[in-house]
């Protein structure tokens, strides 16, 4: 008999569910875990950007955050370092796919009704994390100090001194000085590592967090047969499953685009000859757009803040019904619906626009 | 003044304005024109595979760990004025010339009369090449007292390519910044940064030194060592897709495993 009970706590000791499985809800609606109800997006910014932060230590072995060292540990990871190139290459589409994901995750969480309550804390976590995914994706773009870069980074910077009453202090502590220098180097190498990375991180762990303390995976509320207590679930083994597959899949991708197209490095970065054309990154080409219409407060810190104020303030201003959630296009959100998406679309006219020109 | 080593002598209407600056009176450029003309369409009728097969214009770079003695069969070459040396002939340039590739060109045409063909130096053997021109010195053109259109030549130009060459220059930044500012001889500073670049890129490819792919820049060309093989990519980039494919693998496996009954 002792055997017997011995054999019986050792069985259920192997049951237990692994670290990993720990992380999730012991099981969550079938019908929400749909492929065609996420697309896998939340899962997979997650992934991309672990994969920035273990890419990102690596590359911090040979970066060197200083106007003699920037560009030139930037061509010696890719030129020289064994495999050097593949990191880069890997940290870089990570961070570049990474804006894309989420901002995909966001329409998805929007069109769904995700953001009505009690999710409405989570909604704005979430868009102060695609915010800190564009400034990162852009002080990273910083770091390579070539040429590329030259343009983006004294129209952006100078974007800050337009700002009234703060905008010299914004200036300052983002360049480190009264112009372009050594110490813009070693400053945004402190955003990206630290003023950004570790806000960023706590807010990604937060807004997890807020996931599984709002209910787990947004669905209805309504019960309908579909949605009765009865209704299938999976166990959370299923969706480690398909979160396993979600990673290799996206691994794979990020190996293919390194090699297929690995980021550029141009020449150091020459302030006293900057080039002819003004180019900025492609997700802030929307706002070169708008600079090129009027006046600089206004196109470009005015207008973009206040799209981001919109879709920050779409659960307390737009849509305060909390009926609809779960549901894609519901009712009750059509006019956050629209609203938003007539933002994302202007913004994605702006960059096809700037593109193109 | 017709016997210095600074231009081989039967190319003349093919030479650059660079090489052109060297002291050549203008009666003898008109006669070296005409037979340079002749001589390079008989040159050329007798060893273009020779030509071709040059290393300075195609295939793989070699790593040159000692400088090497000239075959017997590349030493002449028929023109009309009589045999000069094959190793005095133009380069071909290929089709889509890379950055090295210039940068041979530019050697050939501004560097090669004082560092040699084989980037050995101003040896014995080089300046025999030259034949009736071998004499740098004792025709006054390069000695101390040279006239007005010579220049003083040093009589120990060392070697560029092969072991034991270019120890001062750690990076090709500094190799660059060498040519740039005191090369060539007779006129420093004459040269571009862009000839400069491609002349550090041709140096660093013969010496199996260049990385592969790199477009060398003042940027970049901090972090070019010398002295030191690059890691060769290629095989970074099997293991790359390899570990690529591998892991699709593993995402089908996974996808497509039997589900454990809930």
């Amino acid at each position: 008999m002792g055997g017997l009970a011995s054999r019986a706590h050792d069985e259920r000791i192997r049951r237990r569910p692994g670290f990993f499985e720990h992380l999730h809800p012991p099981t969550i609606p079938a019908r929400e875990a749909r492929f065609g109800y996420t697309f896998g997006l939340g899962g997979v910014s997650l992934f991309l950007f672990l994969t920035l932060i273990v890419s990102g230590a690596l590359e911090l072995f040979y970066y060197e955050p200083s106007l003699e060292g920037a560009n030139a540990s930037v061509q010696r990871i890719t030129h020289l370092v064994p495999y050097g190139w593949l990191v880069r290459g890997i940290h870089y589409w990570a961070g570049q796919t990474l804006a894309v994901t989420a901002a995909l995750h966001l329409v998805r969480v929007l069109l769904t009704g995700a953001y009505k309550p009690p999710r409405r804390l989570n909604w704005l976590l979430g868009v102060s994390l695609l915010a800190a995914v564009l400034l990162l994706d852009f002080t990273g773009l910083v770091l390579r100090w070539d040429n590329d870069i030259a343009w983006a980074l004294t129209v952006g910077t100078n974007l800050l001194r337009t700002i009234p009453f703060v905008g010299e202090g914004l200036y300052l502590a983002a360049v480190g000085g009264g112009e372009i220098a050594g110490a813009t180097v070693v400053r945004f190498f402190g955003w990206h590592i630290f003023g950004l990375v570790l806000p960023a991180s706590i807010v990604l762990v937060w807004h997890l967090f807020r996931v599984r303390r709002d209910g787990g995976i947004s669905h209805r509320l309504v019960p309908s047969a579909a949605d009765s207590p009865d209704a299938p679930r999976l166990p959370r083994a299923d969706l480690v499953r398909r979160e396993a597959i979600a990673a290799l899949f996206t691994s794979v991708a990020l190996l293919c685009l390194t090699v297929v197209s690995p980021p550029a490095i141009g020449a150091r970065a020459d302030f006293s000859h900057l080039p002819s054309e003004a180019a900025a990154p492609w997700f802030f080409l929307w706002v070169q757009q708008l600079l090129r219409l009027g006046d600089p407060l206004l196109m470009g810190v005015v207008i973009p803040a206040g799209l981001l104020a919109l879709v920050a303030l779409v659960p307390f201003v737009l849509d305060r019904n909390p009926a609809g959630v779960g549901s894609w296009f519901n009712r009750q959100g059509r006019a956050a619906q629209l609203t938003v998406l007539a933002c994302i679309g202007f913004v994605l006219a702006l960059i096809v626009k700037g593109a193109l020109s | 003044m017709d016997r210095i080593p600074t231009q081989p002598p039967s190319l003349d209407d093919r030479l650059p304005s660079a090489l052109l600056r060297t002291p050549v009176s203008a009666r003898h450029m008109k006669r070296w024109t005409s037979v340079g003309v002749l001589l390079v369409a008989a040159a050329l009728l007798f060893v273009p595979a020779q030509a071709q097969e040059s290393s300075l214009t195609a295939g793989p770079p070699t790593r040159r760990l000692s400088t090497p003695e000239p075959e017997p069969d590349d030493l002449l070459a028929e023109g009309e004025s009589g045999w000069i040396s094959e190793r005095l002939l133009p380069r071909l340039i290929p089709e889509n010339p890379t950055q090295a590739d210039l940068g041979a060109q530019d050697y050939y045409q501004i560097c090669m009369a004082c560092h040699g063909d084989r980037g050995q130096g101003l040896t014995d053997e080089w300046r025999e090449a030259w034949g009736d021109d071998s004499y740098c010195w004792e025709s006054k053109c390069h000695a101390a007292n040279h006239p007005p259109q010579g220049f003083a030549l040093p009589h120990t130009i060392g070697p560029v390519l092969g072991a034991g060459s270019l120890l001062a220059y750690p990076t090709a930044l500094d190799l660059f910044q060498k040519i740039r500012e005191t090369m060539p001889w007779w006129n420093p500073g004459s040269l571009t940064d862009e000839q400069s670049l491609q002349l550090t890129a041709y140096l660093l490819r013969e010496r199996a030194e260049m990385p592969p792919g790199l477009m060398l820049d003042t940027g970049n060309a901090a972090v070019v060592q010398l002295h030191l093989q690059p890691t060769p990519r290629g095989n970074e980039q099997q293991l790359a897709l390899g570990l690529g494919g591998l892991l699709a693998v593993a995402g089908l496996a996974v996808a497509l495993r039997r589900r454990p009954p809930h």
